[in-house]
């Protein structure tokens, strides 16, 4: 899932300055799992943004609503059935980047910005603790390495082993992490296919990733082309 | 020096090289005075490409300014901050103004130099580099297109001996010598157990290997200890025997691994580091009965 | 700023907290009406949100008794 981490508060409070009607609006897919932007969270942020403003004595209303995803525009579109967008000034979103995005396209006419930062695409460790675990690089080599991505997980994304600088099994960068492709080592030898590291990688096919990239599923091609 | 690093390799003879890191800024009085005291000294003179991330000027210029002063320069090149085209590009140039050695090196992460927030580029890694530097030799480029003239060049890789656990590296350094590679230059050795393990693993292959000492410095232990440097491991003992010792006796320490490497007999050569230090360099050599 | 008298919300656990000021209240103590308790079947219970809200509708302070 995608893992996101509120911004700096003062920067948030910046952000929606010299609104006076605010709608924070939560996303309850990734962001909520990752207890960035769902529900509680917008509460929490809306709670802060009203006290910081009062604080300075202005008079901002806000208001809270929290939608199932802010990357699908069937979601966003039912906004309408519990608020009306148009009586607020801006609309301050905690959903990742691609949910801001997309709301920002279906409410064109409105000043939609930030809550959070959108970090990683990962997995949940264990209560509270998301690590980074997929790059979207569009080009996947896991089949070669025992599972665990280089791409991600070595801080210089090396393709055909590690740099010189792992200390014991950890990442020169940062002595908490494991070095990628140790941990690469040791799963190959464990399942056996110490042969796929010893294979040489190719430099990576950036060409196959598109920026911006679409995928149209081949199902629906003929709805999309004349 | 009429035999050249290529053929001085192939010679049997033992290897004496260093690096040097080049000014940060346009000033090369200091540089080429160092150039100048090592002339003779070294069969062949590295430039580091932004050691640590940390800025500098280009290694190319630099390793004109050794050509110019009569010695053979051996160029390192970094693929942390450049993209393919660019280290194809720079090789190109390289060669044209007559360098000819080439160690290929992935780069210190960003995070150790002072601009930590550039990009890391890592387009390619450094077995990558090694083979798109023999495509560049051999008259195409990595894309495969012909070139009008091409490079001879010489190239090297790093590894590092004291890796633990060594057979990751070990698997990376057979790549490089499958793709090229016909020099390495170790990171700092300390354990001549460790560097023997490493030698008896590429002992099949023709590459030649030259052997990293690093001057230990009393005011870097802290450093040493904390990983400020990557890939210098160095042990306990050696930094309890280094802090507080006094130039002469850090001469030593290194002076006494080259005479543990020559008389073991274990590799092809050495490279010295001595950052800072250069000029205690025909010290070490005394030092190390070279 | 002799007269200040904050406006606490204490937040008491059914278990220790509560039963305790019960106890209190059975033994005829008194504690001050600017104490204003809400009573939580656990404090494990007790939201970020819940403390802000109690900020927010004016409390000067907050006490998780749990």
């Amino acid at each position: 899932m995608i893992v996101a981490k509120r911004k700096p508060f003062k920067e948030i409070k910046e952000s929606v300055s010299g609104a006076n009607k605010i709608l924070i609006l939560g996303c309850g897919t990734c962001v909520a799992v990752c207890l960035a932007g769902g529900e509680k969270e917008v509460a929490i942020l809306a709670s802060q943004l009203r006290m910081a403003l009062q604080l300075e004595n202005q008079n901002v209303h806000i208001d809270e609503l929290t939608i199932e995803r802010q990357c699908d525009r069937e979601f966003i579109e039912q906004i309408n059935t519990s608020v009306n967008v148009d009586d607020y000034d801006l609309i301050l979103s905690t959903a990742c980047a691609a949910g801001v995005q997309l709301l920002s396209d279906v409410f064109d006419h409105k000043v939609v910005v930030p809550g959070l930062n959108t970090t990683f695409i990962g997995v949940a460790e264990g209560p509270g603790v998301w690590t980074e675990r997929c790059r979207a690089c569009s080009d996947c080599v896991l089949a070669d390495t025992g599972g665990i991505c280089p791409v991600t997980i070595c801080a210089k994304g090396l393709l055909n082993g590690p740099c010189g600088g792992a200390r014991n099994g950890k990442c020169e960068v940062d002595p908490e992490k494991d070095c990628a492709w140790v941990l690469i080592y040791n799963r190959l030898e464990k399942l056996g296919r110490l042969d796929k590291m010893k294979k040489i990688h190719a430099p990576k096919r950036y060409s196959v990733q598109e920026h911006p990239a679409t995928i149209i599923h081949e199902a629906y091609k003929h709805r999309y082309t004349v | 020096m009429g035999q050249s690093f290529e053929e001085a390799l192939t010679s049997g003879k033992f290897l004496i090289v260093t690096s040097l890191d080049p000014p940060k800024g346009t000033d090369l009085e200091g540089i080429a005075g160092v150039i100048g005291k090592l002339k003779g000294v070294v069969n062949a003179l590295g430039v580091y490409d932004n050691p640590r991330a940390l800025m500098y000027m280009s290694p190319w210029a630099i390793c004109r300014l050794v050509i110019e002063q009569g010695v053979e320069p051996i160029m390192h090149v970094t693929c942390r901050d450049r993209n393919r085209l660019a280290l194809q590009s720079d090789l190109l140039a390289a060669a044209s103004i007559g360098i000819k050695n080439i160690l290929c090196v992935s780069g210190d992460h960003v995070m150790f130099g002072d601009h930590v927030d550039a990009k890391p580029v890592h387009d390619i890694d450094s077995v990558h580099l090694l083979s798109a530097a023999k495509a560049l030799s051999e008259g195409n480029d990595m894309a495969g297109n012909p070139l009008k003239g091409s490079p001879a060049f010489c190239l090297g890789a790093t590894a590092n001996p004291e890796a633990n656990p060594l057979e990751p590296q070990l698997i990376k350094v057979d790549k490089k010598i499958q793709v090229g590679a016909s020099f390495l230059i170790t990171q700092p050795v300390f354990n001549m157990d460790n560097l023997k393990r490493f030698v008896d693993h590429v002992k099949e292959s023709k590459v030649k290997v030259i052997a990293g000492i690093d001057l230990l410095v009393p005011e870097e232990v802290p450093k040493y200890r904390d990983g400020s440097y990557p890939g210098l491991f160095v042990p306990e003992n050696l930094l309890e025997e280094i802090a507080g010792a006094d130039i002469e006796k850090c001469v030593n320490v290194a002076g006494d691994l080259i005479k543990q490497i020559k008389s073991a007999n274990l590799c092809d050569g050495i490279h010295i580091s001595a950052p800072g230090h250069e000029e205690k360099i025909p010290d070490i050599l005394k030092a190390g009965g070279l | 700023m002799v007269d200040y008298e904050p406006r606490v919300v204490a937040m008491l656990c059914n278990y220790c907290a509560y039963s305790a000021a019960d106890l209190a209240g059975v033994g005829r103590l008194q504690y001050p009406p600017n104490v204003r308790v809400v009573f939580y079947l656990c404090t494990g219970k007790v939201e970020i949100v819940h403390i802000l809200k109690a900020f927010e509708a004016g409390a000067d302070a907050v006490f998780v008794g749990g």
